[in-house]
């Protein structure tokens, strides 16, 4: 995505195709890209699954920074990949781009080289499907924020006018 | 910086609580949890010691109503306020959009709460960012209690960006919704001017 940080339609649709095809050789129970903030930008899960995704995002990409500073502090400056072995999920995290991880949540049943493999593949066709923005498209698309700021104002003032609460010197 | 996800129609924010460790910054985002209307608030996940504090961070999303099509959601973290977890907030700051900068207002608390807003600058240095390209609020918090720094002094000595400041008690939520909409109001604003910049709104020529 770059450093605007804006994501078009045009490229998630290209990402959520090649994700649905990955989802449909690997069948696994979650299956998303997110950002290394901890933003979800798509995701599918499996029905049943419990689909904790905002949880899930901001979980996983504290988990992989975590591990990818120990491999710094261990000289080891090519980290990519993170693998959790459960007791009956596995998760899988690959990174897509600077800032864009995938995050693959699968029954043990599935085999982990198939999803190393399948997944390693399909990194190239995702970072090339998340490339820059067009910048004309993006401005053309933002020149409504000033109305979006007020429309959100209202909306955080409404939100956070709790009564009773004192705003005053103590 | 915040995420703009047009195709999903979300504008996707951090905002992160900092300060010094026992300051009230998991306190603030507990209220947030407690008192929010429910259809807006996610789960709050923490990871914390066995003691409770904080070891990570602790994570809240909150999920606005759509307004002109876009649905604005704020992702609340804290970050372990002990001096010895500066890898893991530096790891939280990542993307950062606002920061609301809980600080203890008790007289004897007051060496670590310049040592917490230093390391914020540091940190976010460290990162290419600065407080002052961020959505900023001090906080000054536990005012309940006596043996407290006036807010004025406080500020004069740690508000060094000239940014917002509340008065606080997060204990009871005096002041901490107060400090959420001041921060997020700074981000949606900074959004703005960052898309009003790239291009005039033709409706408004």
């Amino acid at each position: 995505m770059g450093k605007n940080q804006t994501l078009l339609k045009s490229q998630l649709e290209a990402a959520v195709l090649l994700l649905k095809k990955l989802s449909e050789e690997l069948s696994p129970q979650y299956i998303g890209l997110i950002t290394t903030s901890g933003h979800t930008l798509t995701s599918m899960a499996a029905t049943g699954f419990n689909d904790n995704s905002d949880s899930l995002a901001s979980l996983a990409s504290g988990s992989f920074a975590a591990t990818r500073e120990m491999a710094r502090l261990m000289d080891d400056f090519d980290f990519t990949v993170m693998l959790h072995e459960g007791n009956n999920v596995n998760i899988y995290i690959v990174q897509v781009t600077d800032d864009v991880l995938l995050v693959i949540c699968f029954a043990k049943k599935t085999h982990i080289g198939k999803v190393r493999l399948l997944a390693g593949r399909m990194t190239g066709a995702l970072a090339e499907a998340l490339g820059s923005a067009p910048p004309e498209l993006t401005r053309q698309r933002l020149a409504q924020a000033d109305v979006y700021a007020e429309g959100v104002g209202r909306v955080i003032d409404e939100l956070f006018d709790v009564e009773g609460e004192q705003h005053g010197p103590y | 910086m915040a995420l703009i996800n047009l195709a999903a129609g979300e504008i996707n924010y951090k905002i992160v609580y900092y300060g010094c460790a026992l300051g009230g910054k998991t306190t603030s985002i507990q209220y947030v949890y407690k008192k929010i209307t429910p259809q807006v608030k996610g789960k709050l996940v923490s990871i914390a010691t066995e003691e409770e504090r904080t070891l990570y961070f602790d994570f809240l999303p909150l999920t606005l109503d759509k307004v002109r099509g876009l649905k604005t959601r704020f992702h609340l973290y804290t970050v372990p306020g002990q001096p010895q977890y500066n890898a893991s907030r530096k790891l939280v700051i990542q993307g950062v959009d606002g920061i609301v900068f809980v600080a203890d207002s008790q007289i004897d608390r007051l060496d670590d709460n310049v040592e917490a807003y230093l390391n914020m600058w540091d940190n976010l240095a460290d990162q290419g960012d600065s407080p002052l390209d961020l959505g900023l609020v001090m906080q000054y918090n536990k005012r309940d209690l006596t043996g407290v720094f006036p807010s004025e002094d406080l500020n004069d000595l740690l508000n060094q960006t000239d940014s917002a400041w509340v008065e606080s008690c997060a204990l009871t939520g005096e002041g901490v919704f107060e400090a959420l909409r001041n921060v997020t109001k700074q981000v949606i604003a900074r959004t703005n001017a960052a898309a009003e910049g790239m291009v005039p709104d033709p409706s408004r020529a």
